[in-house]
């Protein structure tokens, strides 16, 4: 028996004129008749009737129905980033994967998303050496059998002495011509490299910061009388060691710790029990001296101090020279860049490079203030003033930074 | 005296050099290794994918362009391993491949739709916890992950590749990466709390 319902689509019917301007002036009307057009209201109030017949007001959705389907869509669902998450992980990638040159609005989640791969990426899992000598013997015996079965690898031409001594004048000229540009483009690689090294600790000390009441790194702030340059792996007695504590409870690596321009920098993982750098040579920032009776603290603190305060600059020369008790000058550059200036980190996570160790409003950044009022009232500038390594500085505005 | 680069070692070694092999393996190891256990999920098979790994470089050797660079062709290969590897595992117990790509596991039962990193305790649970404690609740993390997402977050963790090269390295389009990683970062996010929650609760 046929279906006695018409289900087929049909031939097109439209609407009169007339019930099209209805229609339009009662849907404009937001379904209330009254607010027709008188001219068009009778004819809206039956399309009114007649569009009521598709209401179903009497069937209601059962609340456990919207249980079930919240239920069935949460385990299903597969969780997603938030949208300025992702919009920071983009832009994490897009600055390869340095967070401290995201945008500002978008380098703190883009600082998660760097932690976060930390958590995946540091491990203390090394290969062993008899891993290393199995897989190298494997493929020495496989080198081995397929040379005996006369299978050789294929590759590139051969080079014949003429190609390699036209190649060598060739280099040579180059070289000669370019040096001066080389050499430039050397400085800059490394100031780079060391620019991007303060982003990652701004990034690094940004999320100490979120997780200890914005407060710098510390490890010690008292340094038991003796001076803070006292330089230990085994214990925490130095200022760097507060610095270290970026390194040690895993929120920087060494690497990012440790300037090019600093030959013995040290730059692989962390020793296991380390509370600071090997020795004061191996320092490549000089961090702001933590034993003072104010400390400066993060820039997003309700705060001490002003988020200009400098918090790390490349290592102090100062400090270098009076540890070796040799006579100070201080207005000389850090050596990271060949006395050409320094970089330095202030608490708002920004990195400026500053010309002189003098800031805008007199602050030596190499001495406390009381040392540099001394030198101001000896009228003798250079080669005056003696440090100790146990002075602090005078209040959390007064940026001195060692060891 | 200035290292030689891995693209000029890896051409000394094709030149019949086999020192310089043994200097790639050295130079490597503990990256390669570490990225295998996590895409593997333990030790002794990351071991053997990772011999497996070197064994093929030798094999494909002559298929590596000098103009390119090695670390990324090292890593893609290590992946294929991998998911070899975990291919296999997976018919072993008999896992349906066809299973949708995905974190795929609500057991936390937050059944969160969306991941707030801000709102994501990422910090380590304890900050002097053993480091081996702290693996294994890494590893507990990406166990839940399926291998695509993995594979692309590690990748993405441990190259620190762009975008367009990591399209590049998989053959997959730009859009797929995209959408790829932020799926895995949500879904190791999610994951990592859990197991974080978890370690406290159990502390």
């Amino acid at each position: 028996m046929s279906d006695p319902i018409e289900t087929s689509p049909g031939p097109q019917v439209n609407l009169s004129e007339q019930d099209n301007a209805a229609l339009d002036a009662l849907i404009e009307a937001d379904m209330q008749v009254e607010r027709v057009p008188e001219a068009l209201r009778a004819r809206a109030r039956k399309i009114g009737t007649l569009l009521g017949l598709l209401d179903a007001g009497h069937i209601t959705c059962d609340s456990a129905l919207v249980d079930v389907t919240l239920q069935r869509i949460a385990r299903h669902a597969e969780p997603m980033l938030s949208a300025d998450d992702a919009e920071a992980l983009d832009a994490w990638a897009l600055a390869e994967y340095n967070a401290s040159s995201t945008p500002a609005s978008l380098r703190d989640r883009a600082g998660r998303h760097q932690y976060l791969s930390s958590v995946v990426t540091d491990s203390d899992i090394t290969a062993t050496p008899l891993l290393v000598e199995r897989t190298f013997q494997a493929v020495a015996a496989k080198v081995a059998s397929n040379r005996a079965q006369g299978i050789v690898i294929p590759t590139s031409r051969g080079w014949r002495i003429s190609d390699m001594v036209s190649v060598a004048a060739m280099m040579l000229i180059g070289v000669s011509i370019l040096w001066p540009t080389m050499s430039y483009m050397s400085q800059k690689g490394r100031q780079l490299a060391c620019k991007s090294n303060m982003g990652s600790v701004a990034s690094a000390m940004g999320l100490y910061a979120g997780n200890h009441r914005d407060s710098l790194p510390v490890a010690t702030a008292g340094f038991g009388g003796t001076p803070w340059w006292n330089v230990s792996p085994d214990k925490p007695q130095a200022n760097s060691s507060n610095l270290f504590t970026l390194a040690r409870t895993g929120y920087a690596k060494l690497k990012d710790l440790a300037c090019s321009g600093n030959p013995n920098a040290e730059v692989g993982e962390v020793k296991k029990g380390a509370y600071d750098w090997s020795n004061l040579e191996t320092i490549s920032y000089s961090y702001q001296i933590m034993g003072g009776q104010e400390r400066p603290s993060w820039c997003r603190s309700r705060g001490a101090a002003p988020a200009s305060i400098v918090v790390l600059a490349d290592r102090s020369p100062v400090v270098l020279r009076a540890f070796h008790k040799q006579s100070i000058d201080p207005m000389e550059n850090s050596p990271n860049h060949g006395g050409r200036g320094q970089f330095v980190l202030l608490a708002d996570g920004s990195v400026n490079w500053m010309t002189t160790p003098e800031r805008p409003d007199g602050d030596n950044i190499w001495l406390p203030r009381a040392i540099e009022v001394l030198i101001q009232q000896a009228a003798k500038f250079h080669q005056t003033g003696k440090l100790e390594g146990v002075e602090v500085p005078f209040d959390a505005k007064d940026t001195f930074v060692g060891p | 005296m200035k290292e030689l680069t891995d693209e000029k070692l890896f051409d000394q070694f094709r030149r019949g050099d086999m020192g310089a092999y043994r200097k790639i393996i050295e130079r490597y190891k503990d990256d390669l290794l570490r990225f295998l256990f996590r895409l593997v999920g333990d030790r002794t098979a990351a071991e053997d994918v990772f011999q497996e790994t070197f064994m093929q470089i030798y094999q494909s050797c002559d298929t590596f362009d000098i103009e390119r660079r090695f670390r990324p062709w090292l890593f893609t290969i290590a992946a294929n391993k991998g998911r070899d590897y975990l291919r296999k595992k997976m018919r072993r117990q008999e896992v349906d491949l066809l299973a949708p790509v995905g974190g795929g596991d609500a057991s936390d039962g937050s059944g969160a739709m969306f991941v707030d990193l801000l709102e994501v305790e990422v910090e380590q649970p304890d900050a002097q916890m053993d480091r081996s404690e702290r693996d294994k609740l890494v590893q507990q993390a990406l166990g839940g992950l399926s291998p695509t997402l993995k594979e692309i977050l590690l990748l993405a963790y441990f190259q620190r590749l762009s975008y367009v090269q990591i399209a590049e390295e998989l053959s997959i389009p730009l859009g797929t990466v995209k959408s790829r990683l932020h799926a895995a970062v949500a879904a190791f996010a999610k994951r990592w709390q859990a197991v974080n929650k978890g370690h406290e609760e159990a502390a």
